[in-house]
């Protein structure tokens, strides 16, 4: 019964339990304020990459390393090449990826390319399941990928040099310091990679596939007084790379290089009223294939302000200006629009148990009517006790997508008043924990609707005409779940994370001459994934190994079986160990990748190697002990 | 934490990845069938996925067999644009991996495979007695257009390149009517010739010019060549030529409303040409001056019409539906008065009918 009303009340929990803690982040004598993003999130599922895989796959790509922590496939078009995301049964472009509050992705193609985007240029990587765009905006309808700069001094001195299989290196470079009200982190990377694997279908050398890539970026904060600051961030990155010839050697010769720059500033102030925080971001992208530049400029403006209200009502409220200037060789002009939002966010504890939190966005877009985007959470702790709690969690939303500029503007059949995506989503779930184990169960709906599709028409005189039109819809039902145990005995310690997601992604409705396309899951999107990552410690070593399954995944729109790629589940060992000598640290990891020589594709064609080895040596320097 | 934890775990861990990489090994039992006497289809698979197949049809039993080639991958390979008969082999013809693949006409077990830097999009293959005329495209240009198409002539036997024949571009369809053979170039339209060469020496022994973008090609039961033309990109007419093909001499020339596909095939008794405009299929008997104002076939069913032959025995009219490409196909098939008769699923993207 008292189940059934707290339901009813949509209530849940705090899995943010540890997000609490950080309300407010503490720095040697000054204290900035701000409720963390998460905080407005209730009852979503809001989870950081795992620091330690973070660190030893410092050379690998986000497309690669958050599969292992979370149910996530990815589409990989090969070995360091263009990688897309799935997230809870979503399309690439369903997810956002946000980089110190920015949109970073493709405004042209509407996804991010996951495999521009090192794991080492970012502190700390989390992800949001669900949808989230009365917070995060366009295209957080399976999830937003959130990507933060910190301000950590310590190590001082970090540097990473790995060597792995096929010619590949990997090499960075960070330093921090602070000097009276200024902290400054710089890094750099690089790697390259000959990518000429043995592939494990025919013995044959991967021809065509080598990649380098490397990158700067710079951190400063000037402390102006003990409540007021600006941040700088910036990042640059260019990448280079061969197409990956696919497996029947076809002789290739695509070539793709990415340049991006990427630069977010932020005033923070706070007073006894409350604290504001304005924003000015620039992105500049430049993706260039077989010399044809397509490059798409955003300059973004966003200013909020966040107080206490009465009642204990927490409080945000802000707005946002995006100007978006593409300079594509494929259109005739060049185009600009500008996108802007309002929005509100609530929070109220209403107990230790009880909170809930209120999003509400309106945007206003050129070419059609922006739908209003509210999110509802909730989540209520029905156990509280030191030794184990239950929470429960629940949340609905609207969210929406803006077609791409190629939707809008591609020359003759682009359409600025094509409508926008927009979904429906609403899940719950809870959270159990008691003592060191912890289990994470939800359940999400989500229904996508106008999605935009390209369909050939036929246009005087029977050619056909290819053309972008709101006409699909999705369905998406499914379960996460996430289990993490953990257990120190003497100077060992083991745990034990293991992820799984059921997720049917079935389209729903099509034009009557696509109907064969309903009732069927949405190609590469995998009914099943599973992930177990177990990490040993012993004193200064230790061992982590991952294992990773993805069921059959549909290559053509109708599902058919003889099209689909098979299931696999690829296995990952490293071993290594971290030896100190006062302020330096010394670490090793040698991994193996793919120990069974699982033959397997994520994109059909684009072969991936089989087991192959990677070693690491870091050395840090940490701040002298206060 | 002691030692047999740690091996337990990895053990019970390596016994878990074990069990689901041996699930994906299965092997499928394959009947033992003959295609020497039915209808082949011919699909290009989802572009780039290498899923282009060969599905045999017995228009007797009405039964079909998906997929009847299989490469190391479980398919034809990359966008199967056609087949061709020599003796016992068939040839199929992969524009998208550069590859003719050769297998044992009967049970279409592979033999060899062909590829070259040369052949670069590869279309079609005719035959002239022990030598393969095969049509290539040969690379883009910067502009993604063709400047370098050619006639490849192999040994039919060996595969062993005997001679290029350099052609205006987009070379496409081929024909030898018994002296001369046929090569259109359409060009993606831009384009107005169908070359004529005598197979003997390989000489080019006359240039065809006709308009824009000339495709298929069909003999009539008077010998004379048929050629239809799409016009060039938007265009919103196509034209039929009747060709007397030994002195080149153009007899005929209708104009067709509305753009062609490049399908042409005539009827079982080659008196009459069908062509496709959109969904409409018309016949025009050989006679004519001009082309029908009403539809033989309206295939209003088909969704994405990608394919049109007749078959020699029944008269009966083959058309493929592509859907979206992406997804399998359909065939449809109309008696020879024009009224339906059944359709079936198909491979990817069925791009054409060969009867046997």
């Amino acid at each position: 019964m008292r189940l059934g009303i707290l339901f009813a009340l949509f209530i849940i929990n705090s899995a943010l339990c540890c997000a609490q803690q950080r309300d407010s982040i503490v720095l040697s004598q000054v204290t900035v304020y701000g409720i963390p993003e998460d905080r407005f999130l209730v009852g979503s599922s809001y989870q950081s990459l795992d620091s330690t895989i973070q660190q030893n796959r410092a050379s690998q790509h986000l497309g690669e390393i958050l599969s292992i922590d979370f149910p996530i496939y990815f589409r990989n078009y090969g070995n360091g090449m263009s990688s897309g995301i799935n997230l809870r049964g979503t399309s690439p472009a369903h997810t956002a990826v946000l980089w110190n509050g920015l949109n970073i992705n493709s405004f042209s193609l509407g996804q991010a390319d996951f495999s521009i985007l090192p794991v080492t240029a970012t502190d700390e990587v989390s992800v949001h399941s669900g949808g989230g765009s009365a917070r995060f905006g366009s295209g957080a309808i399976g999830g937003t990928v959130l990507l933060n700069s910190t301000f950590d001094d310590d190590p001082v001195l970090d540097l990473t040099l790995e060597s792995g299989s096929f010619g590949k290196y990997f090499s960075s470079i960070q330093g921090a310091w602070q000097r009276k009200k200024w902290s400054f982190i710089s890094r750099a990377y690089h790697q390259q990679c000959d990518n000429d694997f043995r592939k494990l279908s025919n013995g044959e050398r991967q021809q065509h596939a080598a990649y380098q890539q490397g990158g700067f970026l710079q951190d400063i904060r000037f402390q102006i007084d003990n409540a007021k600051q600006i941040e700088w961030h910036y990042w640059y990155h260019k990448s280079d790379r061969e197409i990956q010839q696919n497996s029947t050697g076809v002789n290739a010769s695509d070539e793709q290089q990415d340049e991006n720059h990427r630069l977010s500033m932020q005033y923070k102030s706070n007073g006894r009223y409350g604290s504001l925080q304005a924003s000015l971001g620039y992105v500049h992208d430049d993706l260039v294939f077989n010399g044809e530049h397509g490059v798409v400029e955003r300059f973004s403006g966003d200013i909020r302000y966040q107080r206490e209200l009465p009642y204990d009502v927490f409080m945000e409220v802000g707005t946002s200006l995006t100007r978006v200037v593409g300079k594509l060789d494929a259109y005739e002009d060049n185009i600009t629009e500008d996108r802007y939002d309002v929005y509100a966010s609530f929070l109220k504890d209403f107990s230790d148990r009880l909170s809930i939190s209120i999003n509400l966005r309106q945007p206003a877009v050129k070419g059609f009517d922006a739908p209003f985007l509210p999110y509802v959470g909730a989540s209520y702790r029905v156990i509280d006790k030191t030794r184990m709690q239950l929470s429960l969690l629940a949340n609905a939303s609207r969210n929406y997508r803006i077609p791409t500029l190629n939707d809008r503007y591609w020359p003759r059949v682009g359409n600025v008043n094509l409508l926008p995506e927009k979904s429906n989503a609403a899940e719950f779930g809870f959270k159990w924990q008691r003592n060191f184990l912890s289990f994470q169960q939800t359940a999400f709906a989500q229904v996508v609707d106008q999605l935009v599709k390209w369909r050939p028409r036929q246009v005087q005189g029977g050619r056909e005409e290819w053309y972008p039109e709101n006409v699909m819809q999705v369905e998406i039902k499914g379960l996460e779940s996430r289990i993490a145990w953990s257990q120190k005995m003497g100077s060992s310690k083991i745990s034990v994370m293991g992820n799984y997601q059921f997720v049917k992604s079935i389209t729903s409705k099509a034009p009557l001459d696509n109907a064969y396309v309903i009732g069927k899951q949405l190609m590469y999107t995998p009914k099943h994934i599973a992930g177990l990552n177990v990490q040993l410690t012993y004193k200064k070593y230790f061992l982590t190994q991952s294992l990773q399954y993805n069921s059959r995944r549909a290559t053509d729109t109708a599902d058919t079986e003889m099209y689909a790629l098979d299931p696999f589940a690829v296995h990952n060992i490293s071993v290594g160990g971290a030896f100190d000598l006062g302020r330096h640290v010394l670490g090793v990891t040698f991994s193996v990748l793919n120990v069974h020589n699982q033959e397997y594709t994520l994109y059909e064609r684009r072969a991936l190697p089989g087991r192959h080895y990677n070693f690491q040596l870091n050395y840090k320097l940490n701040h002298k002990a206060e | 934490m002691n030692f047999k934890k740690f091996r337990s775990t990895i053990l019970f861990l390596s016994l878990i990845a074990g069990a689901v990489a041996f699930q994906s090994c299965e092997s499928d039992d394959e009947k033992e069938v003959n295609f020497e006497s039915g209808v082949l289809i011919v699909n290009e698979g989802k572009f780039q996925a290498g899923t282009g197949t060969v599905d045999f049809y017995n228009p007797n039993t009405g039964e079909s067999v998906l997929n009847i080639f299989k490469n190391d991958e479980g398919f034809a390979g990359d966008v199967l644009q056609s087949i061709t008969f020599y003796n016992d082999r068939a040839f199929l013809v992969l524009n998208g991996d550069n590859k003719i693949e050769v297998a044992n006409s009967k049970d279409f077990k592979s033999i060899t495979a062909y590829s070259a830097p040369i052949l670069d999009k590869p279309r079609y293959v005719q035959i002239v007695g022990e030598k393969a005329y095969v049509s290539v495209w040969g690379p883009y240009s910067e502009t993604w257009s063709l400047d370098n198409s050619v006639v490849l002539v192999l040994n039919a036997n060996t595969m062993a390149p005997l001679d290029t024949i350099y052609t205006y571009d987009g070379t496409e369809n081929l024909l030898y009517d018994g002296k001369y053979l046929f090569a259109s170039n359409n060009k993606f339209g831009n384009s107005s010739i169908v070359l004529v060469i005598d197979p003997t020496d390989n000489s080019v022994k006359h240039e065809l010019e006709l308009s824009a973008g000339p495709e298929g090609l069909v003999i009539d039961k008077n010998n004379k060549l048929w050629v239809i033309t799409t016009g060039t990109y938007g265009a919103t007419s196509g034209k039929l030529f009747r060709v007397n093909a030994t002195t080149f001499e153009i007899e005929e020339e209708i104009t067709i409303e509305g753009q062609p596909s490049g399908d042409l095939a005539t009827n079982a008794a080659k008196d009459e040409i069908l062509y496709r405009v959109g969904k409409n299929i018309y016949k025009i008997a050989i006679g004519a001056t001009s082309a029908p104002a009403e539809a033989f076939i309206n295939a209003s069913d088909v969704t994405k019409p990608y394919a049109l032959n007749v078959d020699p025995k029944t008269g009966d009219i083959y058309v493929g539906d592509a859907n979206d490409n992406a997804s399998p196909g359909e065939v449809f098939i109309y008696k020879a008065d024009g009224t339906f008769k059944t359709s079936f699923v198909s491979g990817i993207s069925p791009g054409q009918f060969i009867f046997r």
